[in-house]
């Protein structure tokens, strides 16, 4: 399966999930004019991909975003939704949560959204 | 205590506006000696009003009223400890009731039920059209940490002007 590649714009994230290396990253600033239309097709995605799974590698996924808004919200719910599926399929998945030293609502976000979909997250501090 | 203004507009908002806005925004809190976690709390809550404005902004039209009633308004002042988010936007009687018992709803939770409410409006909640999943409002009640003061003025049978005012503090 194709690496996802998007590129980062001043109002939507990067995004690459490299099917090869099991290493999937969203990185940047996450408020896109249309959710639906940027969030769908990575959505699409990781439904082909969960056909392909090879358990015997690792996933690592890195969550580095400096803000999402309340509609891209529902979204990450929704990709980690897809991770846990993958999880069930006996992948072994990492997930790591980046927020910036003092950032408390992007730590808080992420403890949230782990609660929420029982699964446990690695939170890393970037320091200035 | 002095103000300080960081933004004050009155205009049409649709997507490109919003830009600007924030770029200016991200531009002053840039130069100002503010915590950065307090600049990034106070941005969040203004791209949620924003958006909010935005998804209503088609409700009423500029050819039956005034520029001063159907252009929406928002402002952020620095005084002393705290930021202040004021915005101002018209919108139809119809929705006048639904707006404030979301908000009063919201603004009697603590922080633990917001958590609670967010948790079971995102689980349910599908992406609208506009784009919205109608977690904005809950989202401002949560970043601010305090209750969203709110004044509806009405018009005329049709249309009503909202005003609402968000605090954030400095850190504590």
């Amino acid at each position: 399966m194709n690496t996802l590649r998007i590129e980062s714009t001043e109002i939507s994230p990067k995004i690459v999930y490299d099917a090869n290396k099991y290493h999937f990253e969203i990185i940047g600033e996450s408020r896109p004019e249309n959710v639906r239309e940027f969030y769908d097709p990575v959505i699409e995605w990781m439904d082909n991909f969960i056909n392909e799974i090879n358990i015997e590698k690792e996933l690592n996924f890195d969550f580095k975003l400096e803000y999402f808004n309340s509609s891209s919200a529902k979204y990450i719910l929704d990709i980690l939704y897809k991770l846990t599926e993958y999880n069930a399929k006996g992948l072994i998945i990492t997930i790591n949560w980046y927020y910036e030293d003092g950032d408390d609502d992007m730590l808080e976000a992420g403890q949230e959204m782990s609660r929420m979909v029982s699964f446990k997250f690695n939170y890393v501090i970037i320091l200035d | 205590m002095s103000n300080k203004v960081v933004l004050d507009y009155h205009g049409l908002i649709d997507f490109g506006t919003i830009q600007v806005l924030l770029r200016r925004v991200k531009d002053i809190f840039s130069i100002i000696d503010v915590d950065k976690s307090v600049k990034k709390k106070v941005f969040n809550i203004m791209v949620e009003c924003l958006e909010n404005i935005l998804k209503h902004s088609n409700e009423v039209s500029f050819y039956d009223y005034d520029f001063d009633i159907v252009y929406p308004k928002i402002s952020i002042i620095e005084n002393g400890n705290k930021f202040i988010i004021t915005t101002q936007n018209s919108l139809q009687n119809i929705n006048k009731e639904k707006l404030t018992n979301s908000i009063d709803a919201l603004n009697k939770l603590d922080k633990e039920q917001l958590k609670k409410y967010y948790e079971n409006r995102i689980f349910n909640t599908q992406i609208s059209e506009k784009g919205g999943a109608g977690l904005g409002l809950i989202d401002i009640v949560l970043k601010s940490e305090n209750n969203i003061e709110y004044n509806i003025e009405q018009i005329d049978e049709k249309i009503s002007l909202f005003k609402q005012t968000i605090i954030i503090l400095k850190k504590k």
